[in-house]
């Protein structure tokens, strides 16, 4: 015999699971001793290499085949995508993955009444991680529990109505990540009220959303990318152990968002909200990213730095993503008649990573620069795309104005990769 | 601190000392040492001296990385470390990665074991075709034309 064909079954299979499923099944007609090695597989990962119906067609018989008559006891992850094909046919397989204690479910399936899920799936004990997208999402059944659920991803579903989502989050008493790509046009409300929940993720486009909820008072780590231009009522409970919070939002959103965040270390924001209202402070927090990319971005950063006395480090930046006719430039910035107490006594690092050189830019640079009194270091990125700052010009305004640090390391232009941290 | 040495033999009878911190990369040994199968050699029944010096080379070099100056210089030093491995690797036949593969599994170090396989996956089955597979890992077809073609058609999909 060959040499390979000579190694045990199970160092067989090990190696079978890096290659990929397809790979992996094409070995069957290697010889016979290669027959049902692949069937011992721990995950099947069926996705279809084209969009063609022709090949979706393929698939769908190869699984319909085979799922019934894989040998491995435990399918720790079954992951398939398809395209319109028989729902029927998609419940079958996870059901049969369900009845082989399937760990991970990974289900993208579009078609138009893509309910794939079958009842014994809203009691599997042994599900730990599930993504669905595509599908039409129904209420779970009564008595439904995923006892082990701890990750949750939903992406493009279409819920069977308002209060779909939260029956399903019900149903899982340690959920810990939740990320939710909401897109589905007829949904008008819609709440997350999960007392487990550690890290949420959710994004809204434009879909005229009416009101949502979000009460998860164990969440540590947000990110809220809220886009829905027509005006919205939401509600944002507090979340008294969150440290760190992205938030994108289009208008309505911060006034809510950061009354409930107001333990957070590390903060990342882009809003064309400006204010948020006053006696808020955020005590705890180390680290603002504030995106320049809107008119009152300089407001909103006089009043963080005014609410946030023990700030360590500012970084500024642009997102990337950002499209030309969204953004406007920044208004002036206002010289306040006190200096903030963070410049005073806590901010150590200041970040510019893409400066545009423009005067509202270097005048909020001076400023920084020149009451900053504990600054370690400040690093300003020209931006070399849009703007194209002549560094000379740059360093010439910057370098030479005064500094309240002594002891203050200026950097241009460092290479991205080497200012992290 | 004081460095003890650990002497390995090979199944064919050859004796290789090396420091405790590079035998200690199998999880396989303590036990024999615990097990006082060997208070001065540990026989190794199932592996080669040429597959043995392979294994003791690839410990020695990941070893140092290892204790290196806590991590200061990882990011090169790891890039490093992933080229040598793939010379490492480059460099073998089929035979000695496959007698590699089953001293790694059985020492149970676990970071060669996925090397080894991670090389064979890669090299000798990924995107080939059948043929090509056959050919490289020279597997005889055992099974008659008709028997391949009908396993073919019933699972088209995996041969598209």
């Amino acid at each position: 015999m060959d040499r390979i064909s000579g190694l045990p079954d199970e160092l067989l299979v090990k190696i079978l699971s890096i290659v990929g499923t397809k790979d992996a099944a094409s070995t069957s007609i290697l010889s016979k001793r290669w027959k049902f090695l692949w069937m011992w597989l721990p995950e099947l990962k069926y996705m279809s290499t084209s969009t063609d119906i022709d090949n979706c067609g393929l698939l769908r018989n190869f699984i319909d085949k085979n799922m019934p008559l894989h040998r491995a006891s435990v399918i720790e992850k079954l992951c398939f995508e398809l395209r319109d094909s028989n729902t029927e046919d998609s419940k079958r397989w996870v059901e049969i993955a369900v009845s082989r204690h399937v760990h991970e479910l990974e289900i993208t399936h579009y078609s138009d009444d893509s309910n794939v899920l079958p009842s014994s799936f809203y009691t599997c004990k042994s599900l730990v991680i599930l993504k669905l997208s595509g599908v039409v999402l129904r209420d779970a059944p009564s008595m439904a529990c995923l006892p082990s659920l701890k990750d949750l991803q939903i992406d493009c579903v279409t819920y069977a109505d308002d209060a779909t989502l939260q029956r399903l989050l019900d149903i899982c008493p340690v959920i810990e990540e939740l990320d939710v790509h909401c897109d589905d046009y007829n949904l008008n409300a819609f709440t997350i009220i999960v007392p487990t929940l550690q890290c949420l993720s959710l994004f809204l486009p434009e879909i005229y959303i009416n009101r949502y909820v979000i009460d998860t008072p164990s969440l540590q780590f947000f990110y809220l990318d809220d886009w829905d231009y027509v005006e919205h009522d939401f509600e944002i409970k507090d979340m008294p152990q969150l440290s760190e919070a992205y938030v994108n939002d289009y208008f309505f959103a911060l006034k809510n968002v950061i009354k409930s965040i107001t333990s957070i270390k590390h903060l990342t924001i882009c809003s064309e909200d400006h204010v948020y209202g006053d006696g808020l402070i955020f005590n705890q927090l180390e680290r603002l990213t504030i995106c320049v990319c809107q008119k009152g971005s300089s407001n909103l950063l006089v009043q963080l730095l005014k609410d946030s006395p023990n700030l360590r480090v500012l970084q500024l930046f642009r997102r990337e993503d950002e499209e030309e006719e969204e953004c406007s430039d920044m208004d002036f910035w206002n010289e306040q008649s006190h200096v903030p107490k963070c410049l005073l006594s806590s901010l150590h690092v200041f970040k510019w990573l893409r400066y545009f050189g423009r005067p509202q830019d270097r005048d909020l640079t001076v400023y920084i620069l020149k009451n900053a009194c504990c600054l370690k270091k400040a690093v300003i990125l020209a931006d070399s795309v849009e703007y194209d700052v002549p560094s000379i010009k740059m360093i010439k305004e910057l370098a030479l104005s005064t500094r309240a640090s002594s002891t203050c390391e200026l950097v241009f232009n460092e290479d991205e990769n080497h200012i992290e941290g | 601190m004081s460095k003890k040495n650990i002497v390995l033999k090979s199944s064919n009878g050859i004796i290789f000392e090396v420091e405790e911190a590079v035998a200690l990369q199998s999880e396989t040994i303590p036990y024999m040492i615990e097990d006082d199968c060997a208070n001065d050699t540990i026989p190794l029944a199932n592996v080669t001296g040429d597959i043995l010096a392979l294994v003791i080379e690839y410990c020695k070099k990941h070893v140092v990385v290892a204790d290196g100056d806590g991590g200061g210089s990882s990011s090169s030093s790891q890039e490093d470390l992933k080229n040598w491995d793939a010379q490492f690797m480059n460099d073998l036949d089929q035979s000695k990665i496959f007698n590699l593969l089953l001293a790694a599994d059985f020492l149970n170090i676990k970071t060669l074991f996925d090397l080894t396989c991670q090389f064979v996956a890669d090299t000798m089955i990924k995107g080939k075709s059948v043929e090509e597979v056959r050919r490289t890992l020279n597997i005889e077809k055992d099974y008659t034309s008709e028997e391949e073609a009908k396993a073919r058609q019933e699972n088209e999909w995996a041969f598209k």
